[in-house]
Order: C-alpha cells, then structure tokens, then sequence
C-alpha cells in the first residue's frame, strides 16, 4: 500500500531539481508522482464537483494539473526556505491548482449576476428570526435590532464592490476562486475586500453597544 | 431553523443556471441560523491587521507540519490560524495539505491506481 518514500533530503530535492541530465530526469519524475498524489487525492475529497464526468477525464484533469502544479514548483525553488519537508511545501501548490480546478468544473456555466446584487436598497429587505415559542421577546427584538445594524452596514458603509463580493461569498457561498475569476483579480484583494467589509460591520455593531458575548449568545445554537 | 437574511433577486435551480446545493427559493437567500451564528462570530474576530493569501500560502505548509508533529501550530502561528478561520478557499487547502502530511506522517499514503480507483 505505501506508495514510495520520500528518500530525498530537502537539500537533496533542490540540488537534483537544479542539476541537468538523469540527475534531473529522475527528480522531476519523482516529483510529478508525489504531486499527482496531492492532485488525486485533492480530487477525491471533492468529487461532488465533477458531476457528470467520466472516470477519464477526471483523470486527465488530474494529469493537467499535476503538470501546472509542477511548472508551479519548479518556477518557485527559490521561495522554499526549508521549514517543512520539501514534498509538503510541494503538495500545496498541487493542492491549490487542483481545488481552483474542481471548483471552476462545479461553477461553469453558472451565471452570477442574480447573486451579486449591488443596488437598489428597495431590493434588500431583511426579516427578522421567526418568533418560534420559547423566543423571549426580547431576544427576538433584540435579535432583529442586530439584523437591522448589519442592514445599514451593507447598505450605508460597504463600497458597491465590497457589498457584492460579500452578498456573493457570504449569503450565496460562492467560491472565493470564482469570484476571482469572474471579477479578473486576485484572492488578496478579494480578502482585503472582505476584510474591510468584516471591520466596518464589527464597527457598526459595536457602536450600537453590541459587545462580542451578549451578541453571539443572542443567535448561539447550542440552547 | 433558517434565519431569513436578506431578499434578493429571485433566482433558483430551476432556471438552470446554478448547482442545486447553492440554490436559493423564489423568496430569496436563507442563511441558516448556524451559519450565521459563524459569520458573527468571524465578524468579531476581525483583527484590524490580518496577513493575506499569498502570506497564508507561503506559510501554511509550516503550519501544517508544526500540527503534525504535535505542536501547538495555532499558539506558536496565530495570525496564520485566524486567517484560517476567516478564508474558506485557503482553509479548504490547508486541511487537505493537512490530511496528505498525516498520512505521510503515518507511512499509509495509497498508491497513484489505489487514489485513480477511488474516482468516479
């Protein structure tokens, strides 16, 4: 069952990836197995996003990404600083080239422009918690107070871009990596956006008096 | 219990253009009351200064291996871990990278044909 070990010091895996001829043959075969590992194993993890496709041409996008993934670490030698094994700071770049590509199969053709709302405070209307039996009344206002802070955020504060990033990947859970793609930039800035929308909302609510504690046992699920 | 959110654009499965799981009704979103009790709580813990992506990329397979080896990753890397619980798309990789050192660590890693068998 054990596939192969990884017999190769750090330095071993520098020096015969940099070297010429069967030195640097053999490493780049060996290489390409452990990150067709990841690829594969990457895949497996996330078969619901390869509905409808054969066995083959999973495997094929396997093979593509493999070879991306070791296009990517070789162009990268430089960056490793050696504070992991060799083969795990390789597997991350299998990894991310392999969930990028599960993902854009799951999403393609998929529009997202009715999930990315970005006007018309007309169209945003929020309702607060249905008032089951048990619910204090309090709380349930309380609650509804919360929403209605988180309302005005989105709508008042959030720029037209944050706003539509953040309806896109927090209420339609659309994949960072989609909206990268779809918006032609990149995940940094994408997380930047996102993490200004987070202070501005944090801002707004604890500007209204709603400390971290008393808030989250408001909505807390575990009773 | 679902937490009515938001109403939006009306869009749905039915009309074909988006995967089922991520449909939403005719109503609009629903944000279960779980998922929002995880969206507040990311919201509170947003620290003013927060490492991007591409830091979180350079530095995970560190993090990783700290966690495998039975280190406390997340006290010794705590910018690394509350980017972490803030990042879908680079928690999603970390805890296969994670998964693929484990077992590596274990020496129980299956073969190429085992992992192309268990595909579709």
């Amino acid at each position: 069952m054990l596939l192969m070990s990884n017999t190769r010091t750090n330095e071993e895996w520098l020096h015969d990836l940099r070297a010429t001829g069967e030195v640097q043959e053999s490493a780049t075969t060996d290489l390409r197995t452990f990150l067709l590992r990841a690829v594969l194993y990457s895949f497996n993890r996330n078969l619901g996003d390869f509905g409808g496709l054969a066995h083959d041409e999973i495997l094929q996008m396997a093979e593509d990404c493999t070879q991306d993934a070791l296009i990517a670490v070789i162009n990268h030698l430089s960056d490793f600083r050696g504070d992991s094994k060799f083969t795990t700071w390789a597997y991350k770049f299998a990894v991310n080239i392999a969930l990028v590509t599960a993902r854009r199969q799951r999403w393609k053709g998929v529009s997202l422009d009715q999930l990315s709302f970005t006007d018309d405070s007309n169209l945003f209307e929020w309702m607060v918690q249905d008032k089951s039996p048990g619910h204090a009344p309090d709380q349930s206002a309380m609650q509804g107070e919360v929403g209605e802070i988180i309302r005005e955020v989105i709508e008042r504060d959030l720029t037209e871009k944050q706003r539509q990033i953040l309806i896109m990947m927090v209420f339609n859970e659309v994949p960072m990596d989609e909206v990268v793609g779809r918006l032609s930039t990149n995940r940094n800035a994408i997380y930047k956006m996102l993490h200004d929308a987070r202070r501005k909302l944090k801002s707004g609510l604890q500007a209204h008096g709603f400390e971290v504690g008393e808030t989250l046992a408001l909505f807390s699920t575990q009773g | 219990m679902a937490l009515r959110l938001a109403r939006l654009l009306p869009c749905s499965a039915r009309r074909g253009k988006i995967p089922a799981s991520y449909a939403t009704n005719d109503s609009g979103v629903l944000m279960e009351q779980e998922r929002f009790e995880s969206w507040l709580k990311n919201i509170y813990q947003t620290q003013d200064e927060e490492i991007s992506c591409t830091e979180c990329f350079d530095l995970v397979s560190h993090y990783v291996e700290l966690e495998v080896s039975g280190e406390n990753a997340a006290m010794k890397m705590p910018r690394l871990k509350q980017h972490l619980d803030q990042c879908r798309a680079c928690r999603d990789e970390y805890e296969i990278l994670r998964g693929l050192a484990r077992w590596e660590n274990e020496g129980g890693t299956p073969s190429l044909d085992e992992l192309k068998d268990l595909i579709g």
